[in-house]
């Protein structure tokens, strides 16, 4: 027979009969309490730390394979250095995430602002000019994203699907259809200026996984936009405002993605306006498979640096084993899948305890 | 005449997890065309005895079951080919399809999985379950425009469908069907349990409303710590000598001591309050004091705490704390004046369930705060452990998830949420629903301290026995107006019932309402 009654449910029954009839949960011996108790800890900080640990067994791992090649201080920043604008991209899509809403049009953004910051500055715009020109982009289209969904009430996974489609084409239209190349050297700083041997944008990139591991741990305003996303009826009663922090949600996003794309373009010194879709899925692989450690069940900061770090050793160190060049979009695209496989069966184990 | 045999017989079922005794040489007999009723405390038993009976948990070995006379085996297989289904609280239908595609979804419309449903043969089927047990309603009506008295009705007769021509007796569970539901909607679900035993069916049914317990069932059967308590015929037994039996306890135990009724300047002031069948509602509570709201469903009384303390849009009318009126204010600055809703629906609208208890807890302490100001985890813990123990939630973790914990308790840590905001006015719509005898002491005790505390606490309730015990006053609407105030020893559930019976039936209230002699019952001034 089929059970699909409520979590506590199951715990009906299991308790013994020398207690108080207040109360209504189970109290078992002192002896099974601390095994369970000991158990359910080993248990939980596996849960949390697995993938940290998948993260460190495949670098070994890898390193032992391949000690002349994988190992090395260029492959190590090779890597890092890769995973660079689409960790700014996760970053800024954890936010619409964690309260619930999609936002799919993150790459297509980062596209059209980095097509517009290069025609811009190759027509003798200031970088300063180009990036105020960048952030309107962004502004627009975090109001519009946000107005649509949740103003309108239109389906959040629709509107930023749209919105993706419309910003990849207005690359091209920013570009005139063309490549851009030989980009101005100011430009080319802002993104490649190293600082102990990284460049500008990984630290950028890091900076903002610090912010918001703070916003989403420590200040209420973390739990806020998780509890939105959580239950949102609830949040409204509980006097929240939902709709503000949601609104807010798709703006910091669509702005960090929009000056994503300046980075973008001075990180590869030319803008090709096709570019939009390399980075649309692995972001969103790595801000789901983050949400299966440290915060388990949460969207988080700090698991997405290792979701993209852990996809990135597998992936080199697949290609580096002479594997083609195909093997990343599956890698990604089964990670994807996998990571939300995986926090479905978290889930269903919770409950059964 | 021969006497037929049991529907079911279970005789010497016990069941251990672990170490810990679930169930302990429980007999249990259901007969023939009988609803029979199985009561209990959570973690009394009575999930374990079912799960048995439909084959989910094994018994440990001693355990005999009989069904209609033959000797089934333990552990069961395939209930359904055994005439047993179970009909559980979510009903289990799909609210964007009509009744006709719920209806046969678990029987297979009539058909293969890939030949044509023949689409006649199947409306003819599906009428007559309907009208075997008296419900009228459209075929081809969405369920999620029924209503959930309607939608359990739909429940039930697609369980009898599931049974038929698959066993010749049918036994149907019934696992709290009415909870969330008005008292007209139980009603009518009662009187869909009375056809389906008259067809000779039995039924058992799981539910903590001892009052329509006792109107529906034949017989009860109490289970306290995995034994059977006490088993008896409804016609023998009362309130009492069930909830002595739940609880170990007597019934003046089960309700906390009133407290006097304060003499105070009223903190809450409404006047004409009207929202979309509210229709001009003026009322003011003390603080201290404790005052019931009643009425019929759709009597405008259920719309009172969301206009007040809620979203919902007041179309006129005035409530004032203080002086200072609350309707125009958005939501957190009432919360942050004092003005605290605990909402009917916990599970969609009270707790943040996937959250922690000291995620919940902690909510209104940063209402006060900048978003951004960082957070104390430390403090806030040890808080969060202190407020659980203070308002008993058990267990006292405060790293468990709400979701986890048992309706009662989730109960619990939403009060403990707003007590700590030591609020001014506190309204609660139903709040005991979908909570066991136990906890429902201590959630009524809770209030009871916070109108010691000062607050002026507002219940909105079906459960007329709970407010005569524990309001100062109850206020009785109809119609969207207050049409009966009952004071001190008036209050009483049966002048509650006429009172909202009374107008309903369009006619005027009797002279004599069975009340005591001392407090008269008033007619309200107020319209």
């Amino acid at each position: 027979m089929l059970d699909s009654r409520k979590p506590e449910q199951h715990l009906e029954g299991a308790r013994t009969s020398g207690r108080p009839p207040l109360g209504d949960d189970l109290e078992p011996p002192v002896a099974t309490r601390l095994v369970t108790r000991l158990t359910s800890i080993a248990a939980r900080i596996a849960e949390r730390y697995g993938l940290v640990v998948a993260l460190v067994v495949a670098f070994v791992a890898f390193s032992i394979a391949l000690p002349d090649i994988f190992p090395t201080l260029g492959n190590l920043k090779a890597m890092i250095d890769s995973q660079a604008i689409i960790l700014l991209l996760a970053i800024a899509v954890t936010l619409p995430l964690r309260a619930g809403d999609f936002d799919l049009s993150i790459a297509g953004l980062m596209a059209a602002s980095g097509c517009l910051t290069a025609q811009l500055m190759t027509h003798g715009v200031s970088l300063e000019l180009a990036v105020l020109a960048v952030l309107g982009l962004g502004v627009a289209t975090g109001l519009i994203n946000g107005f649509l969904i949740v103003k309108v009430g239109v389906d959040s996974f629709v509107t930023t699907l749209g919105m993706m489609t419309a910003l990849n084409g207005l690359a091209y239209a920013f570009v005139n259809n063309s490549d851009i190349t030989n980009l101005p050297s100011s430009l080319l700083n802002l993104a490649r200026f190293e600082i102990l041997g990284f460049p500008n944008v990984v630290w950028i990139g890091w900076l903002l996984v610090l912010v918001f591991w703070y916003i989403y741990e420590r200040t209420p305003l973390g739990r806020y936009i998780l509890f939105i996303g959580g239950s949102r009826d609830s949040a409204k009663l509980a006097g929240l405002r939902v709709d503000r922090l949601r609104m807010g949600a798709f703006l910091a996003c669509s702005i960090i993605a929009a000056l994503t794309g300046v980075l973008l373009a001075g990180e590869i010194g030319q803008m090709d306006p096709s570019v939009g879709s390399q980075f649309l899925l692995q972001p969103f692989a790595g801000v789901f498979l983050g949400a299966t450690t440290i915060a388990v069940g949460r969207v988080n900061a700090l698991g997405t640096v290792v979701a993209l770090y852990l996809l990135v050793v597998g992936i080199t160190g697949l290609q580096l084993f002479g594997a083609d060049p195909w093997v990343t979009d599956v890698f990604n695209g089964a990670a994807l899948v996998l990571a939300v496989a995986f926090a479905r069966l978290a889930a269903r184990a919770n409950v059964s305890t | 005449m021969i006497e037929a045999p049991p529907a079911l017989a279970l005789t010497g079922a016990s069941k251990h997890f672990g170490g810990l005794r679930a169930l302990d040489r429980v007999d249990f007999v259901v007969n023939q065309g009988e609803i029979h009723a199985l009561l209990g405390q959570n973690g009394s038993g009575k999930s374990t005895l079912v799960k048995i009976v439909t084959g989910v948990h094994v018994p440990d070995a001693g355990a005999r079951l009989e069904l209609w006379g033959k000797p089934a085996d333990l552990p069961m297989a395939a209930a359904h080919d055994h005439g047993i289904a179970v009909i559980h609280q979510d009903l289990g239908l799909v609210e964007r399809m009509t009744v006709v595609e719920n209806l046969g979804i678990t029987s297979g419309y009539g058909t293969r999985a890939l030949l044509p449903i023949p689409r006649r043969r199947e409306r003819e089927t599906c009428r007559k379950l309907l009208s075997d047990i008296g419900l009228d309603v459209p075929l081809d009506a969405l369920v999620a425009e029924l209503s959930p008295a309607v939608r359990a009705g739909i429940a039930i007769a697609r369980a009898t469908r599931l049974l038929q021509g698959r066993a010749d007796h049918f036994l149907l569970i019934l696992d709290e069907p009415t909870a969330y539901l008005s008292s007209e909607g139980s009603e009518r679900v009662m009187s869909l349990m009375r056809a389906v035993a008259k067809s000779g069916s039995s039924v058992i049914f799981i539910s903590h409303r001892l009052p329509e317990v006792l109107s529906v069932a034949h017989r009860i059967t109490v289970l306290r710590d995995g034994r059977v308590a006490d088993t008896f015929n409804a016609s023998d037994g009362d309130h009492r000598r069930i909830i002595a039996s739940m609880l170990g306890r007597s019934l003046e135990q089960y309700y906390p001591d009133r407290t006097e009724a304060p003499i105070a300047r009223p903190v809450l002031q409404v006047t004409g309050l009207t929202g979309n069948r509210l229709n001009g509602a003026s009322f003011a509570v003390s603080p201290g004091e404790i005052v019931g709201f009643a009425g019929l469903v759709g009597m405008g009384q259920e719309e009172i705490p969301y206009l007040i303390g809620g979203n919902s849009k007041a179309r006129s009318g005035r409530a004032e704390l203080n002086g200072r009126d609350l309707l125009g204010m958005r939501l957190g600055k009432r919360i942050q004046l004092g003005v605290v809703l605990v909402p009917g629906n916990r599970q969609r609208d009270g707790a943040w369930l996937a959250a922690t208890a000291q995620e919940n807890i902690a909510l209104p302490t940063h209402l006060r705060q900048p978003a951004s100001f960082p957070l104390l985890l430390g403090r806030e813990r040890r808080y969060a452990t202190s407020q659980m123990s203070r308002f008993g939630v058990h267990p006292p973790l405060p790293d468990r998830k709400v979701s986890m914990f048992s309706g009662g308790n989730q109960q619990k840590i939403v009060l403990a949420k707003w007590m700590s905001m030591a609020p001014k006015v506190l309204l609660l719509d139903e709040p005991t629903q979908g909570v066991d005898a136990g906890a429902k002491y201590e959630v009524l005790r809770i209030l009871v301290e916070a109108a010691k505390a000062g607050a002026a606490v507002l219940i909105f309730s079906g459960d007329y026995e709970q407010l005569a015990h524990v309001c100062h006053r109850v206020l009785v609407l109809s119609h969207g107006h207050v049409v009966a105030e009952l004071v001190g020893g008036g209050v009483t559930e049966s002048a509650i019932v006429h009172a909202a019976q009374g107008e309903w039936r369009g006619s005027a209230l009797p002279a004599s309402t069975g009340l005591s002699d001392d407090e008269p019952l008033r007619r309200s001034d107020f319209n």
